[in-house]
């Protein structure tokens, strides 16, 4: 089946996709099969969270459905795991009605939506609709980058790594829009970069700001983040390495980064860094 | 990050949880410190944790290292995927014990001789 969702039956108007059911249940998984397949969509089933991570990484879905309590990984531990490795994919939980608290923490982790069982085939079918409907409006929007030549955005922040969740937040905002794999390796060596420009750079002075410019194009992103401190001396990054003490009590920072992004470069001071990934 | 504590058969366990990316607000190796004065055997739990960086492997090897010389020794629990990568880029999989469940996480810190 193609990864791209496509319209149904244009007398119903329905969108159909190729939907992932995670569930220890069988009968749930036969029950929640029966109704999706009858409206039209593909549907996979598996019983473990594990399972379901394994097979997420070799095909595309457009929709992901899970229970909530499951034995050794549960919805929370699925919605993490299938985030990092694709955040464009809605997930929606199944859980016990009354069990608020898991349920405002999976939408924190990035579910779409939630079901509660015992459910009816009419709220399955809305809000499968809704969260297919959110699926096809990302893809239609990934063609902006083949014509997108640059996105460039400059922040200006106090030095506080307390903004660190918002900008972030803003990054995979776009990482997510542009269709970047890599999401979370690009988050965390943004976190890594620009909590060293604040802490060590500016040394947390509130009066010396953090410089970050995040640049898109169609093909890669491109972070400068610098600081208004004295710089350090930049070491060889071509044969960084953490070298023989793995206890050492610096040097991580700069190893992540340059693991994890195509590039990366310091200005002659040391008070700038540039990092770049390319789409994967 | 938020970092709560009980004991299993004389074994501290620490579970980290939280999904911010601050990860100064909380100085895991100090908590950990203090409350090593007790046990040296030692579990971190990461079950809720979504996120880490490069301050939190330095607070967990800095632990390790301590934990190690007063002959005891640390167990880092469910790692998610992702975690579990950062920790092999930075070899901290080589020196540090991790499992994927908390029994036998246990089972092991209790045979410690």
């Amino acid at each position: 089946m193609s990864d791209i969702i496509s319209l149904g039956d244009s007398s119903r108007g329905k969108i159909k996709g190729n939907i992932l059911l995670i569930d220890d249940d069988e009968s749930i998984l036969k029950l929640l099969s029966k109704i999706l397949i009858y409206e039209g969509h593909e549907v996979t089933t598996v019983m473990s969270g594990s399972e379901a991570i394994e097979l997420f990484r070799d095909k595309q879905f457009n929709l992901v459905i899970t229970d909530m309590y499951m034995p050794e990984l549960d919805g929370l531990d699925v919605i993490r795991n299938l985030k990092d490795i694709n955040l464009n994919t809605p997930i929606i939980v199944l859980t016990a009605a009354g069990s608020v608290g898991n349920v405002v923490q999976s939408l924190k982790l990035g579910a779409f939506n939630y079901m509660t069982k015992p459910f009816n085939v009419a709220d399955v079918c809305e809000i499968v609709q809704k969260a297919l409907g959110a699926y096809a409006s990302i893809n239609s929007k990934k063609n902006f980058f083949s014509f997108l030549k640059l996105s460039r955005n400059v922040f200006r922040i106090t030095s506080d790594v307390s903004h660190l969740d918002e900008v972030s937040y803003f990054l995979n905002h776009w990482l997510g829009f542009s269709a970047f794999k890599s999401t979370w390796q690009i988050q965390l060596a943004f976190t890594e970069a620009f909590t060293n420009a604040v802490v060590h750079g500016n040394k947390s002075d509130p009066n010396k700001f953090v410089e970050v410019e995040i640049n898109f194009s169609g093909e890669e992103v491109v972070i400068i983040i610098k600081d208004e401190g004295e710089g350090f001396k930049v070491p060889d990054l071509k044969s960084y390495t953490l070298g023989d003490d793995i206890y050492a009590s610096s040097g991580r920072g700069i190893f992540l980064m340059n693991s994890y992004m195509d590039s990366l470069s310091f200005n002659e001071k040391g008070n700038q860094i540039t990092m770049t990934k390319k789409r994967d | 990050m938020a970092i709560k504590t009980r004991t299993i058969d004389g074994i501290l366990i620490f579970d980290v949880s939280g999904d911010d990316l601050n990860f100064l607000k909380e100085d895991l190796r100090a908590v950990i410190e203090e409350a090593s004065k007790k046990t040296t055997r030692i579990i971190i739990n990461l079950k809720d944790v979504q996120n880490i960086n490069s301050h939190v492997i330095g607070s967990i090897s800095a632990v390790k290292r301590m934990l190690s010389s007063l002959k005891g020794d640390l167990v880092v629990i469910n790692l998610s995927e992702k975690i579990s990568n950062i920790f092999k880029v930075v070899h901290l999989d080589k020196v540090i014990k991790t499992t994927a469940n908390e029994q036998e996480a246990v089972n092991y810190l209790k045979n410690l001789n």
